[in-house]
């Protein structure tokens, strides 16, 4: 199918039936919720099958693809502020049955948690750009294209993220410390 | 303990093989830079571990339905659209002429006429304007001396490098024209 085309949308469920895994990601890697996610995704597609017209075919689909969610994504960021999901409603979310789940499973759950927290704390554009590079292995110049950023400004984001990341992991561990601490403390009468 | 350029080296990629030298020394003797390369390594290590997150069963299916929808929508709206456009002109002329007098509606036939003709008028100029624009532009080049060129376009510069030089050196015309 090329842009040329007619589109049918039974013809395009190819397109969604192909890519909708990666665009889901990232949509719920931006979003934070499965939920959230699900819509984004669905509108993402709506919205390439629109315009389908604009899609240039020497670039790969996908890239285009995760272009429109991303900005999408940011979009959504930006009209309502993003809710921190408690760890009830996640495992709510995504396990239907309440059967006590495996310790490496759990442990996984909780780190997914904590990592949606941290890119919670990133501006939406930061976020995608860390996004695409760790969970794509996209490069400066592929994030560049992807959310219409210059080169530098792409290295930049990442780099003030990564700082972002890496001082909030310090003052979580910094917190824990000193909680560990003051409960060691003998009480004092 | 002074942690500059060490603690930006810690989220750069591309260092020197000197640089990363003096950042491990660094981190050797610093513990707060150090927990912030640890920490900088977790938050790789989380988002390298988190695996690609995928939609529930039948997600084809729930866009196909979604599309649906949207079409159905995208469809209903453009109705509206021209069912409004209609209405409000229908409606318009029926109040027209239920209370304009004959004299009144003539009026207002001379007037939508005379409106139309002089937007043409308007238009036209534009037109003749613009082509001669386009004429003068073609000629002048080659009528002019090149003396008269290099005279008009020096002189441009010089004055262009004046204001700047100015608005540079004093800062209160800066402020002014922020």
């Amino acid at each position: 199918m090329t842009p040329d085309q007619g589109i049918d949308s039974t013809l395009f469920t190819t397109v969604v039936e192909e890519n909708h895994r990666p665009v889901f990601n990232l949509c719920y890697r931006m979003l934070g919720s499965a939920e959230d996610a699900e819509d984004a995704a669905q509108e993402t597609f709506w919205k390439a099958y629109r315009n389908y017209h604009r899609y240039d075919p020497t670039r790969p689909l996908l890239t285009w693809l995760l272009a429109i969610a991303a900005h999408h994504c940011i979009d959504e960021i930006r009209k309502r502020r993003m809710k921190t999901i408690s760890l009830d409603a996640f495992t709510e979310e995504i396990l239907p049955d309440s059967q006590p789940l495996p310790e490496h499973q759990t442990e996984l759950r909780m780190e997914n948690e904590i990592l949606h927290a941290l890119l919670d704390t990133l501006q939406p554009e930061d976020r995608a750009a860390v996004v695409m590079r760790y969970w794509y292995g996209f490069s400066d110049e592929e994030i560049s294209q992807t959310l219409n950023l210059t080169v530098p400004a792409v290295k930049s984001r990442l780099f003030r993220a990564r700082k972002q990341l890496a001082t909030v992991i310090k003052q979580q561990e910094t917190n824990h410390s000193a909680e560990i601490r003051r409960q060691n403390e003998p009480q004092s009468i | 303990m002074n942690h500059n350029p060490f603690e930006n080296w810690i989220f750069e990629d591309e260092l020197e093989p000197g640089e990363v030298k003096q950042l491990n020394a660094h981190l050797q003797a610093c513990p707060a830079c150090k927990a912030l390369k640890t920490a900088d390594l977790e938050a790789k290590r989380l988002m390298r571990s988190a695996s690609i997150s995928s939609p529930e069963a039948g997600f084809t299916n729930r866009w196909l339905v979604f599309a649906h929808r949207q079409e159905e929508q995208a469809q209903k709206k453009q109705v509206a659209i021209l069912f409004s456009i209609f209405i409000t002109l229908a409606a318009i002329a029926t109040t027209i002429l239920i209370t304009a007098s004959r004299q009144q509606g003539i009026e207002i036939v001379f007037f939508l006429q005379s409106s139309l003709t002089n937007f043409l008028h308007w238009f036209q100029r534009l037109v003749i304007t613009l082509n001669s624009f386009r004429f003068v532009l073609s000629v002048l080049p080659f009528r002019v001396p090149a003396i008269v060129w290099i005279f008009l376009v020096g002189n441009l510069g010089f004055w262009a490098l004046v204001w700047t030089f100015s608005i540079w050196k004093f800062p209160s015309i800066r402020k002014v024209l922020a």
